[in-house]
């Protein structure tokens, strides 16, 4: 599904020269449920752009379904993102101007979709997150819980490979949060690939394999098939 | 394609989400356009006015000149360029030589010292496609006898005779004394220092009048429209052989005037189209700002759009769709604005307003190209943007 090898990713700040990632090598198989949890500083964010296909490593190799992507330009990366990752964000990052559907229709535009087909897989995911009847609104008409469920919708209408969501419920209350995992552990009981990234532990551990990371190296790796009561 | 109509609909959704910014912005190109084409259409006017006043003085119209260095050195007379026209019937119906200068006019205590004199002959009327106001022009016998006959400018009738009938009347030119035959039609406006200050005498008085026996112009009448070309070169060919030399002198068809008028009309008329494009480019300049402020301020969505597989060229498109758009719509309000006010500001300065298609084309095509041109560095800043770090922006 997707494999890290010996990722390294070295910024330069004028003569200073940080190591965001000091080689790491990972392995989420397809189905799995994975989270990343990490201080902030800890690289977390950093290898999260590389698994989103955002960012390439400084060295090492990266695999999302066989494809080599380290090495990609930066349209290749994106043609990559749109077809393989689904993203949600802890900020929802809905355009404003646009209703519900158009934001869940975004990425199949830029897959160069008929507009029929478009709408079809869009209302099919937006019913599927359980707005089928909000369609038609924009994003500041609904609550931060729906707001999230539709870019829930946006990440699943491309069927990507791997669904990557960066502190899904970290700027929701407890309801609409405890309501966005039960939704993730639903399209992981489906058959979704999703990595979680969080700060958070009680959140991190909801899912079956929880990967540590400090100061830019995965200190543990802890299979946790039990521990998936949903709370926040 | 698909992708094309979704950034032309974004790049709408835009520009009409910001409604008054949008039009400041089209403002810049919308006067632009007018501009253009108001003063184009001014200057096709005024060049259609030209056209239309050398055609009336007809068309058939052929004029002599020795130039400069000639007059007086040799000579061509008026019997030999009669003789010729009486050889040459086919192509020539008449002729009038004409002698001017400046002179003093006076009538009582009321004078002019820059009254134009033409010593004419009479066929000069039919020639010039002259119309009088009132009395007669002059004729084959007082041209014979030297008669010191005169037809006036409209001026001195206004100025001399207060509006009242010269006719009849006595007025001294450069201090001899001439009886008015008759008065001219105002040709502008009967002041002083325009063409209605003026006396038309026999040519045979004039060369005595200012003591010059050389005439240095004549108008030749063609014997018909079609003859005008086949006239100019035999003319040529005849003063070449009396000159013995085929320069120092100038033989002109009034149609040939009208292509040389209308080549000098034209080449202001563009003038003024280049002055207007400034501003064009100046309202692409706006644009350019406004997109920048955009592109900016959409920093998160770029970012948002990269994130879920915008490519580069994507995100170029939606912008510079946009800032076309703008300038689209501003061409299409400033063509509408400029046509319609157009007329106004013609009559206004009492010209007629003419709109010239081609320059209303040009005048869009350059503002969808100020559009694009202005518009191509805000999408490509906003193209190359990191997603990473247009993510983390507010």
């Amino acid at each position: 599904m997707i494999r890290l090898e010996n990722i390294k990713k070295i910024y330069k700040m004028g003569e200073y020269e940080v190591h965001a990632l000091r080689g790491v090598s990972l392995h989420i198989k397809a189905h799995e449920f994975v989270s990343i949890i990490g201080p902030s500083g800890s690289g977390k964010s950093t290898l999260m752009n590389m698994i989103g296909c955002l960012d390439v490593p400084t060295s090492g190799a990266y695999y999302v379904d066989g494809i080599e992507v380290s090495k990609m330009k930066d349209d290749q990366l994106a043609d990559l993102r749109n077809k393989k990752i689904g993203f949600i964000f802890q900020q929802y990052n809905l355009l404003s101007r646009l209703t519900a559907l158009e934001n869940v229709e975004l990425p199949l535009i830029y897959r160069g979709m008929s507009a029929q087909e478009r709408q079809r897989l869009a209302k099919e995911a937006l019913e599927r997150v359980g707005l089928g009847d909000k369609i038609k609104h924009k994003p500041n008409e609904l609550s931060g819980g729906q707001q999230q469920r539709v870019s829930i919708a946006r990440a699943l209408s491309s069927k990507p490979s791997l669904i990557l969501a960066d502190e899904p419920t970290g700027a929701l209350d407890s309801k609409s949060g405890i309501e966005i995992m039960q939704m993730l552990h639903e399209l992981h009981n489906e058959g979704n690939t999703i990595v979680l990234i969080t700060h958070d532990l009680k959140i991190a551990k909801q899912a079956e394999r929880v990967v540590t990371i400090s100061d830019g190296s995965i200190v543990s790796d802890i299979d946790n098939k039990e521990g998936n009561e949903v709370s926040l | 394609m698909t992708k094309f109509i979704q950034s032309f609909k974004m790049a709408m959704r835009s520009i009409s989400g910001n409604k008054g910014r949008s039009a400041l912005t089209m403002l810049g190109i919308i006067i632009g356009v007018a501009s253009v084409i108001i003063l184009t259409g001014i200057g096709e006017g005024s060049t259609k006015a030209i056209r239309d006043k050398l055609a009336s003085m007809g068309t058939n119209l052929v004029t002599v000149s020795l130039t400069r260095g000639m007059q007086g050195s040799r000579i061509i007379t008026v019997d030999d360029v009669t003789e010729f026209a009486q050889k040459n019937t086919d192509l020539i119906a008449s002729v009038s030589p004409l002698v001017s200068s400046t002179v003093t006019t006076k009538y009582g205590d009321v004078n002019s010292d820059s009254t134009t004199l033409e010593g004419v002959s009479a066929e000069y009327k039919t020639i010039k496609n002259v119309t009088l106001a009132s009395g007669r022009f002059i004729t084959d016998s007082e041209v014979e006898d030297r008669a010191n006959v005169a037809v006036v400018g409209s001026y001195i009738q206004k100025e001399y005779f207060g509006g009242l009938s010269p006719i009849g009347e006595e007025i001294k030119i450069n201090g001899q004394i001439f009886t008015i035959i008759g008065v001219y039609e105002e040709t502008s406006d009967s002041t002083e220092e325009s063409t209605d200050n003026k006396v038309t005498i026999p040519y045979t008085k004039a060369t005595r009048l200012i003591k010059n026996k050389y005439i240095s112009t004549f108008y030749v009448s063609a014997a018909s429209e079609d003859a005008a070309e086949d006239a100019v070169t035999a003319l040529k060919a005849f003063m070449t052989k009396k000159l013995g030399t085929d320069s120092g002198f100038r033989v002109q068809s009034q149609k040939e005037m009208l292509e040389t008028m209308s080549e000098m009309t034209g080449v202001m008329t563009n003038m003024l189209a280049g002055i207007a494009a400034i501003s064009l480019v100046v309202g692409g300049i706006g644009i350019m700002n406004i997109m920048l402020v955009s592109v900016s301020e959409r920093t998160r969505e770029i970012g948002i759009r990269k994130a879920i597989g915008a490519r580069t060229s994507d995100i170029l498109l939606q912008f510079l769709i946009e800032s076309t758009v703008v300038s689209a719509m501003g061409g299409v309000i400033g063509i509408a604005l400029g046509i319609g006010s157009g007329a106004g500001v013609g009559s206004l300065i009492s010209i007629e307003f003419v709109t010239k298609m081609s320059m209303v084309i040009l005048s869009f095509l350059f503002a969808l190209f100020v559009g694009i041109f202005f518009g191509l560095y805000p999408a490509k800043k906003a193209s190359k943007l990191n997603p990473i770090e247009a993510l983390r922006s507010e």
